[in-house]
């Protein structure tokens, strides 16, 4: 805990020097962090929203992309890890999809969801699907096809079948694997949608306001707040996904 | 009640070259040879877990139990519900089968420990969850593999005792592989010594002793010098 504190305080410090110093052409942190305080609540007058409400549109479009993206990923990840011959089938399919990066899709998906009333929306909540749904498969993957042989053996030798193999155990061994695919899948998610609010006039948004923010004159103060935020969310969204793992991995 | 009568090859090597024999309702058999034998192989041939050549028989319906050497327990469940675990496996399971689970736990001397998980419990007490969960299902046939192997000697012992104790109560027919002379005296009926591989049967002893054995006793040393002499030979 301590060295946490003097990590932060070293790195603020150094923040000072740098710009006193003439280093760096920044605001220093006491005009960041009093300017930040002011737009969690107060709307910024561009484009009439507070720090907050951005925030919430933006975890609005990750959590329904990335729900979506474990929905299917963590079924599909334990049927991959359990039965080879669909492992071999879906990676193959996986593999083509997977080195695309999730922003190149935009021009495709605004084409695909042109048709609908809201395709920027729409097409990010796409993205962040696309970003969150391949480490959530892989991790779970993973952790299935790595279910203890010897357990498997036991409950054969007492008689029991393919289902209750693969509730009783092969599910259970991949619970870490789906909850650190969660928690990797939420953080490319939200990677994915700050940038992806960058590209497009999306009216709120995180990644948005930092992008106006900058487009109205290098707005530094606000920039850095954005961005402030942005780590902020990201910090939380982790952590709360690890409070749950251990609550959920007592066993471990 | 079953009959045995096997030989196994892999991978065109002799691993078991033929071994056969019976066993009676009853009896507490203890395979003993040396490490490679196929005295595990043997075990999960009867279980259904290994291919062979030749026949095994089950008089009568075949529930078996399992002890393992690692005990196999699994780590995201209590011992209560481990033990619960495979009869769960093949039919719902209902507040009678949680009784009867909570029963045998304290038969094996683990009250107070039914919501424990197994990282929580030593090495002992997870062979007795390993043991309790075997029982359970009620088995016609229980099969023990080197269940005690990894514990010290003095927990090992008591377990011998406490299982000699267990099977006294209804005279299940058990089969228990060991490499321990001394374990296979004190617990069986009837032990059979493997040769090497490729193994058969190098002889039978029946072991006529009262119970509890005393296992410095003149007699349990006379058994213990006939398993041996089998080990030997070639």
């Amino acid at each position: 805990m301590r060295l946490k504190i003097l990590a932060i305080v070293t790195l603020i410090l150094f923040w000072y020097f740098a710009v006193l110093l003439g280093f760096l052409m920044l605001p220093l942190p006491h005009q960041v962090a009093e300017r930040f305080l002011i737009l969690l609540l107060t709307p910024e007058p561009v484009l009439g929203k507070n720090l907050l409400q951005h925030s919430i549109s933006s975890l609005i479009r990750v959590v329904s992309g990335s729900t979506v993206a474990f929905i299917i990923a963590v079924p599909l990840g334990i049927l991959m890890g359990w039965r080879a011959s669909i492992d071999t089938f879906l990676s193959t399919v996986v593999e083509v999809f997977r080195p695309i990066p999730p922003l190149a899709w935009i021009p495709l998906a605004y084409i695909l969801f042109a048709g609908f009333t809201n395709p920027v929306q729409l097409a990010q909540i796409f993205l962040v699907f696309l970003g969150a749904f391949f480490p959530c498969l892989l991790s779970t993957r993973e952790f299935a096809r790595a279910t203890d042989r010897n357990l498997i053996e036991m409950a054969r030798a007492f008689g029991a079948g393919d289902a209750s193999i693969l509730r009783e155990i092969v599910i259970p061994s991949s619970i870490p694997g789906i909850l650190s695919g969660i928690r990797i899948g939420l953080g490319i998610g939200w990677m994915t949608i700050v940038a992806a609010e960058m590209l497009a006039t999306s009216g709120s948004g995180v990644g948005y306001f930092v992008m106006v923010m900058y487009e109205v004159g290098g707005r530094l103060e606000e920039i850095i707040s954005g961005m402030a935020m942005i780590g902020l969310i990201g910090y939380l969204m982790n952590e709360i996904v690890l409070i749950a793992e251990r609550r959920l991995l007592r066993w471990r | 009640m079953l009959e045995i009568s096997v030989s196994k090859s892999f991978n065109g090597f002799e691993v078991i070259e033929e071994i056969s024999f019976r066993v009676k309702p009853g009896e507490f058999i203890c395979i003993v040879g040396e490490s490679g034998c196929g005295k595990t192989t043997l075990l999960r041939m009867i279980a259904g877990l290994e291919s062979y050549e030749g026949k095994i028989t089950f008089e009568g319906v075949r529930k078996i139990g399992f002890v393992f050497q690692d005990d196999r327990l699994l780590p995201w469940k209590t011992a209560l519900e481990n033990v619960l675990f495979p009869i769960k496996a093949v039919r719902k399971t209902d507040d009678r089968d949680i009784e009867h689970a909570k029963r045998i736990l304290r038969l094996v001397g683990l009250q107070g420990f039914e919501d424990r998980y197994p990282k929580e419990l030593s090495g002992g007490m997870r062979q007795r969850v390993g043991l309790a969960r075997a029982i359970a299902v009620q088995p016609d046939i229980l099969l023990m593999d080197e269940p005690f192997a990894s514990l010290d000697e003095l927990t090992r012992e008591r377990m011998q005792e406490e299982l000699i104790e267990l099977w006294g109560r209804d005279r299940k027919a058990v089969i228990f592989v060991t490499h321990s002379i001394d374990e296979a005296v004190f617990l069986a009926t009837r032990i059979i010594v493997l040769t090497p591989r490729p193994s058969k049967i190098a002889g039978e002893v029946e072991v006529d002793l009262e119970r509890p054995r005393d296992r410095t006793s003149e007699k349990f040393n006379f058994y213990k010098k006939q398993v041996l002499h089998f080990l030997r030979m070639k």
